[in-house]
């Protein structure tokens, strides 16, 4: 099995911290979603992982090899990030088809023929500039471009950004077919966590630049619960736990439970275990700060 | 590199076409400009070779700042590495700069103007200047952003007026009046001055998109 292994990773933009001393791990043939706030430093992080930029401290390996400027670690990754319409000097003047022929040479493994079905599939057209895509269309070339490079670890940042319900369920079907065909390693970082939520087999939370959890989604849904009841029973629950999203209306309170791995919550009957979904999880997590 | 060396050879087939249209485009122009009597209509041939000159050096002004706005940032995402983007960036400029200047030579030798050495490597010498003074715009441009940018649209401005009005005044062969010795060694010391800013300036590259 092979993991790439994010140690102690830091990343300074001037005097704005967006990574703060991160560890990760992702293991081959999973499906791992990303999730975290605008700015919470997933992109970032993954074109880390991918060795698109440097971190300012830190190391990334990828059985045991490290990744920064190694061309054989490299190959096995690809980071299908945004396309960007404009550049400092005006329109972005290159067309889909001149996408497709650089991931040709850039990818060692680029399936043209696939490629090539799924630009039919999608229905765009090759020869057209990508200044004058739609943001749906621009997040299809990007699909197009990390499905075919059948990359051993392939990394998608919002890649259902734009498209509409029907394109994001072509995209998901896709994406398992293709997992279930070739057994890669894909994360996808999302904001769209109700739909994608099933694809999930590990889900990472990325909150202010660190990793809250890296963790099974089943596993995770299991040990985040609401409780709610009286005030003092639900006190006497979160004493000592990770809790989030604490409410209180007259003597009633709920409140949302992180309980520690393994552990089984032991509630009086009249407290009430609501399990949520992990878009509400997410919300739990990263929702305080706007919600203080 | 080899990969990065791919990437940039289809690049450069925009480039070798432009120098080559572009000179074309100046030939007919001063063609309809002047009458075959006048001093620069009569010599015209003669002086395509300048035009192919002056298409390429401004090419290779403007390719790296073309290369910076999107050409690395998609090469590093793809998974070329910094290293061999520099390299890849810097070879195919010798190159640019070597094929324009055999083209040069071969339509000397066609119109039958004659053709010393110290022609020779002063042309590839200014071309490589310009490669070079390529490269140190794109960095001031990657670090300063627009207001650089105007600066060199500006010079590019001023230079192109310049030759505009020697060329009117048949007076466009003043480059060759410049000593090989001179040139050359400049257009070295440039191009290796600005490679080590490019390289820094690419191995610190912020890939965005």
């Amino acid at each position: 099995m092979s993991t790439i292994i994010a140690k102690g990773i830091n990343k300074k933009y001037k005097d704005t911290n967006a990574l703060k001393d991160v560890d990760l791990t992702v293991e081959s043939g999973k499906i791992y979603g990303m999730i975290g706030r605008n700015g919470a430093g997933k992109t970032t992080l993954l074109s880390i992982l991918s060795a698109q930029n440097p971190a300012t401290s830190g190391l990334v390996t990828i059985d045991g090899e490290k990744v920064w400027e190694n061309q054989k670690a490299i190959d096995r990754i690809c980071f299908s990030r945004e396309i960007a319409t404009t550049t400092p000097f005006g329109p972005n003047t290159y067309k889909i088809k001149d996408y497709l022929k650089a991931a040709e040479i850039f990818y060692p493994n680029w399936d043209k023929e696939y490629a090539k079905n799924l630009v039919e599939t999608f229905k765009l057209n090759p020869r057209k500039k990508v200044s004058k895509l739609s943001k749906g269309m621009l997040s299809m070339v990007t699909i197009i471009i990390a499905l075919a490079s059948r990359a051993e670890f392939t990394f998608l940042d919002e890649p259902v950004a734009g498209l509409d319900i029907v394109a994001r369920d072509q995209f998901y079907k896709l994406l398992l077919k293709d997992y279930e065909e070739t057994h890669r390693t894909f994360i996808i970082s999302t904001h769209i966590i109700e739909e994608a939520a099933n694809l999930f087999e590990d889900t990472i939370i990325v909150k202010n630049g660190e990793i809250y959890t890296n963790e099974n989604t089943q596993q995770l849904l299991a040990r985040v619960q609401m409780v709610s009841g009286s005030a003092e029973e639900v006190d006497a629950l979160i004493a000592g736990r990770d809790y989030h999203r604490v409410e209180q209306l007259g003597n009633t309170k709920r409140a949302t439970i992180v309980m520690r791995p393994g552990e089984e919550l032991k509630v009086p009957e009249t407290v009430t275990v609501t399990p949520l979904s992990l878009q509400e999880i997410f919300l739990a997590v990263c929702g305080e700060e706007v919600e203080q | 590199m080899i990969k990065a060396m791919r990437f940039f050879e289809r690049e450069e087939r925009v480039n070798v076409l432009t120098m080559v249209l572009g000179s074309i485009a100046m030939y007919l122009y001063f063609w309809i400009l002047f009458p075959q009597d006048s001093i620069v209509g009569g010599n015209l041939h003669n002086m395509y070779s300048a035009f192919l000159m002056m298409i390429g050096a401004i090419v290779m002004l403007s390719d790296v700042i073309q290369s910076y706005s999107r050409r690395y940032c998609l090469m590093i995402s793809g998974g070329i590495l910094r290293k061999h983007v520099f390299a890849s960036q810097v070879v195919t400029q010798i190159l640019f700069a070597i094929f324009n200047t055999l083209v040069i030579t071969v339509v000397y030798l066609v119109v039958g103007t004659p053709v010393t050495p110290g022609k020779i490597i002063t042309i590839l010498g200014l071309l490589l200047t310009a490669g070079g003074m390529g490269n140190l715009l794109a960095v001031v441009t990657d670090r300063f952003g627009r207001p650089a940018y105007i600066v060199f649209i500006l010079i590019c401005g001023v230079l192109g007026g310049m030759m505009g009005g020697f060329s009117a005044a048949g007076e466009l062969k003043w480059v060759m009046h410049f000593e090989a010795i001179y040139l050359f060694p400049i257009g070295i010391a440039v191009l290796a001055i600005s490679c080590f800013l490019l390289h820094r300036s690419i191995m610190n590259l912020e890939v965005r998109s």
